[in-house]
Order: structure tokens, then sequence, then C-alpha cells
């Protein structure tokens, strides 16, 4: 079950009047009061973010992570025991 | 039980849709928030857009989805600090597990096993296709890093990723 979260977090920001009676607005055609309305809203833009970083579909690492990756990439094959049980209870051929 | 693509699980859903009290993606539940967010809410997303494919274990029995690993292409790049010529190094073409989850009913059963060579089977192909020297997967905590640990995948210092060579599989 997903646990019901604390709201224990605060996120306080300044806005323009402008900016502030917008939002309200908009808040009130949706039905929810403005705090409700800013936090539906980031996340919903939040997770478009991250789906869109996830899209970049490329890991950048340092020189000595980069090394690291290179160096397991080279090595001669290696198979853990758990690893070759898995593969003959998993694979049908 | 068999792993499908996500698609499949969905047309299968609609056809009993009146049987059904939850959908099968709403009533997925592994216990950690952000992996049951993505399959309720972004895995057709990411399918639709192909930048992730998902693949579900259905149980159709118990309409039920026990479980779900997503792959994507990624590329493996050493970040070139600006101002510094170096040589440049070729990136490691790679297959990437973004995310890998076990509905808790059935955790106990190598279902996360499961998937996971189904990943491996899934990344030769890619290999014969468009040529990957490794696999990755993001963990999201120690636990999970444990899992893979026991499968060969080594950590990249300082980040959530885990690698191991194609030549293991």
């Amino acid at each position: 079950m997903e646990q019901r979260l604390n709201k224990d977090e605060v996120i306080n920001t300044r806005v323009d009047k402008e900016t502030k009676d917008f939002l309200k607005r908009a808040a009130q055609l949706a039905g929810l009061d403005l705090s409700a309305y800013i936090i539906a809203k980031a996340k919903e833009a939040a997770a478009d973010d991250i789906i869109k970083y996830d899209q970049a579909n490329k890991i950048l690492l340092s020189e000595d992570q980069f090394e690291f990756a290179q160096s397991v990439v080279d090595a001669p094959a290696k198979v853990t025991p758990k690893l070759k049980e898995a593969l003959i209870r998993h694979r049908r051929k | 039980m068999e792993i499908v693509k996500l698609n499949a699980s969905l047309e299968w859903e609609k056809s009993l849709s009146p049987q059904l009290t939850t959908g099968l993606r709403e009533s997925f539940d592994c216990g950690k928030p952000s992996l049951n967010s993505f399959l309720r809410q972004h895995a057709r997303q990411a399918d639709e857009q192909n930048t992730a494919r998902t693949f579900v274990i259905l149980d159709e029995k118990n309409k039920k989805i026990a479980g779900y690993v997503s792959l994507s292409n990624t590329s493996i790049e050493k970040q070139t600090v600006t101002g510094l010529l170096k040589t440049r190094v070729n990136p490691i073409p790679a297959l990437l597990i973004g995310r890998l989850a076990v509905d808790f009913n059935y955790q106990g059963q190598k279902l996360g096993e499961k998937l996971l060579v189904f990943a491996f089977d899934k990344a030769i192909e890619v290999n014969e296709i468009s040529a990957i020297q490794a696999i990755v997967v993001d963990t999201l905590d120690e636990s999970a890093e444990k899992f893979y640990e026991k499968y060969g995948f080594q950590k990249i210092q300082n980040t959530n990723k885990m690698i191991i060579s194609l030549k293991d599989l």
C-alpha cells in the first residue's frame, strides 16, 4: 500500500500579484485551493521533465567512473554462481 | 505466468474490463511509490513515444500484473570538461534496465530473477541487431544493489547505476 506521506516540508516562494491572481483564477476553475493546484501542476511538470531526462538516453560519467565502466566491459567473461543458476532456471532453450 | 508487452496486457485488460474492479496497472503495488507510479502513469506514454519498452508478468488467473521491467537503450559517455582537450573516447553502448519491480503479493517467487533473465535475453537480441557492450541498471536503494550484485552487476561509484558486461551472459 502506498503510505500516506507526512506533509512536514514547506515550499515558500514570493510572486507578484498578477501571477498570484492568475494562478488563483486557474485554481478556482480546477476546483482546487491555490496550494493544491500549484503542487498538482508542478508534479505533472516534474514527471514530464524526469521522463524527458530519461529520454536523453545518455549516462555521463567522470573520468574515473568511465574508466571503471570500460574495465567491466573489457574484463574477461565471468559468471557468478547465482547468475548461472538463474540462466538455467529461466531459459527454456 | 507469461511475460508480455505492456500493450498486450492493456488489450487483455480492455477485453475483460467489466470484470475488473480496478485496472491492472492501478492495482500493482511493489511497495515503492516511484516504481508504482511509473507503471500506473508513465509506462504507457514512454512506450508510445518509443523511449522505453515495458514488459509485464501477467497473472491472467488472478487478473493481476505480478511484475514489470522497462528497457531502453543508453550510451555511457565520459563527461567532457570544458577547456580540456582530450582524445575522444568511444562511448559504451548499453541496454538500460530503467525499472524492475515485483508486486508484493508475488515476492519470494523468483519473479525478479525471471524479469532479469528476460532482460538479459532481450539484451542478447539487441546486441545482434545494433551492438551493445553492457547492461546498466538504475538502482533505488541498497537492497536493490544487493539483488543485482548477486548476478554480477558492479556498482559505478557515486552513482545509482550498476553495470554488467554482455560477455557474462
